[in-house]
């Protein structure tokens, strides 16, 4: 378990904080947020590198005012750090507490045949496999990553990231990045920092499914996010009308309001489906497509403006092209709520 | 004792003096406020900027029988230092502390604050730290030092002669030696021993551009 409560740190100009979330044992947090705003920082004072005020409690010990070495914290930084003087081994085993976990560390981490080698000569990838292997080896209570997946090609991206997913369950982790993919695929807990304070924290589902403003919505990827008023209809379901749009929501809100709608939950159809209370059809317009790896996202404008992302053959069979008119069909429980309690 | 062979003892035991003193000084001064460090280390480069006349004079005085350390001989030996090779051991030392210290501190600054705290949260004392990482890290720049400390100790003239005196056989250095045999008129001597210290110069700073070339 790890429980931050009103942790501050100036760290020279960048102040951090106060800062507050709790976590399960065991639970692996993903960290996100744009560069520059606090996510290493909070590694380092998590870390006990930096002055800092406030708890830290891990497991059933609050560790906030000890010296960094007694925290029984494992930490791989951002360029993995490596301590240039040693060997791969030594590296591995700088703050082991048992020199015999260095060999089968290195081997669960794919460095073993790497065991003799200084550590300047290894890649960004290796490298960050030996910090991993390092911070492992103080069998800590708490491991902190700092963006593991960043120097790595896309061939070594898979294995490391099943590594990682194997390291779930067996410590607390936070693993910070700034890529939403990894945490989605990662992460129990996520968290978002802006300007040095945690702006949303919860289980990955919650914050991605429900974030706490707008802001966090943009930020988190998605890209629709519509404002308008709710009214309460029935037992747990809502209207929620922007401009001359009327949307059904399965969900109970009130006042003013947001929702979401993930670009893959946004349907195109030629003409508007047999009415179901379920679903809502949004006459729209083509504005243009872009393709990519993944397919092709279309934007749309009429009543409201909306981005859908199709397959790339979807594009062709629709006669997809700016101008032509276009019905969106959204399920009302793909419509989310965001920012309402 | 033959000057040559005097000097390398007096150069070695100061090089081993300054360094002794000078890594736990430079890594305490790391760890003071800037402006307060700069004020702390003037005293102590001092030598590097004033004649060796005035360290010479301070030397006399510290170690002379009104002086801290001229005491302290004097309650364990009966006798002040002045006038010994012990003297000449002294004023190396002074002399040459300065280079070491800028050198050393220089070195130890380097090292990236993020190497330390790391080792520091991998499990290592502020102490084991320094030992494993801190020093490791530095090594370059802090044997720079260390052959910069020992050539200034080798060459020290000025300050030795005023605490050691130029004794044939006592505290006669190759420096000093230089001087005697220019003054009775042996050149050939004086250019022999002239020769020898610069030969050991040009090792010295060989030695100096091959670990700070390596460091940067």
């Amino acid at each position: 378990m790890i429980a931050v409560r009103a942790l501050r740190a100036t760290l020279g100009g960048f102040t951090l904080g106060p800062i507050e979330f709790e976590a399960p044992a065991g639970a692996y947090v993903a960290l996100v947020g744009p560069s520059g705003h606090g996510k290493s920082s909070l590694l380092w004072t998590l870390a006990g590198a930096v002055e800092s005020r406030g708890s830290i409690r891990i497991g059933d010990v609050d560790v906030g005012a000890w010296p960094p070495n007694e925290r029984r914290i494992g930490f791989a930084p951002q360029g993995a750090q490596l301590f240039p003087h040693l060997s791969v081994a030594a590296n591995i085993g700088f703050g082991a507490r048992d020199s015999l976990q260095v060999k089968p560390l290195a081997e669960t981490w794919g460095v073993a045949q790497l065991l003799d080698r200084r550590a300047p000569t290894l890649s960004g990838g290796e490298a960050m496999r030996v910090a991993i292997a390092r911070a492992l080896a103080r069998d800590p209570a708490l491991l902190l990553l700092d963006e593991p997946l960043g120097s790595i090609d896309e061939a070594g991206r898979a294995p490391l990231l099943a590594n990682l997913r194997a390291l779930r369950g067996t410590r607390t982790v936070i693993h910070v990045t700034h890529d939403l993919d990894e945490a989605a695929a990662l992460a129990t807990h996520l968290g978002v920092m802006r300007q040095g304070k945690l702006v949303a924290f919860g289980t990955t589902d919650d914050v991605m499914l429900r974030p706490p403003s707008v802001e966090i919505a943009q930020f988190l990827g998605v890209e629709n996010v519509l404002a308008g008023t709710f009214t309460p209809h029935g037992e747990d379901a809502s209207l929620f009308r922007t401009g001359e749009l009327e949307l059904n929501v399965l969900a109970r809100a009130n006042g003013a309001g947001y929702v979401s709608v993930p670009e893959r939950a946004v349907m195109l159809s030629l003409e508007a489906p047999q009415q179901v209370s379920a679903r809502n059809s949004i006459p729209l317009s083509v504005v243009g497509v872009t393709f990519d790896r993944a397919g092709a996202r279309v934007e749309l404008q009429g009543t409201v403006k909306l981005f859908a992302r199709l397959e790339r053959e979807s594009v062709g069979a629709l006669g997809l092209e700016p101008g032509k008119k276009i019905v969106a069909v959204v399920k009302a429980a793909q419509l989310r709520v965001v920012g309402q309690p | 004792m033959s000057p040559l062979w005097l000097s390398l003892q007096v150069a070695t035991f100061a090089t081993l003096i300054v360094v002794l003193v000078g890594l736990p000084v430079a890594l305490a001064l790391l760890r003071v406020p800037k402006p307060l460090s700069r004020i702390l280390e003037v005293p102590l480069l001092l030598p590097l900027v004033v004649p060796p006349s005035v360290t010479g004079l301070a030397l006399l005085w510290l170690l002379g029988q009104h002086g801290p350390l001229g005491a302290i001989s004097i309650s364990l030996f009966g006798e002040t230092p002045l006038f010994t090779a012990g003297a000449a051991v002294v004023a190396s030392a002074a002399i040459a502390f300065p280079l070491f210290l800028r050198s050393a501190r220089a070195a130890l600054e380097d090292v990236p604050q993020r190497q330390l705290q790391l080792a520091r949260v991998l499990g290592d004392s502020w102490l084991r730290a320094t030992w494993r990482v801190h020093i490791p890290l530095a090594r370059r720049g802090i044997l720079a030092g260390v052959a910069l400390a020992f050539g200034r100790a080798l060459g020290e003239f000025g300050a030795t002669l005023m605490v050691a005196g130029n004794i044939p056989g006592r505290t006669e250095t190759l420096a000093l030696a230089v001087y005697g045999h220019w003054l009775v008129g042996e050149d050939a001597q004086a250019w022999a021993a002239a020769a020898l210290l610069a030969g050991v110069g040009v090792v010295v700073l060989a030695l100096v551009a091959r670990w700070e070339g390596a460091r940067a």
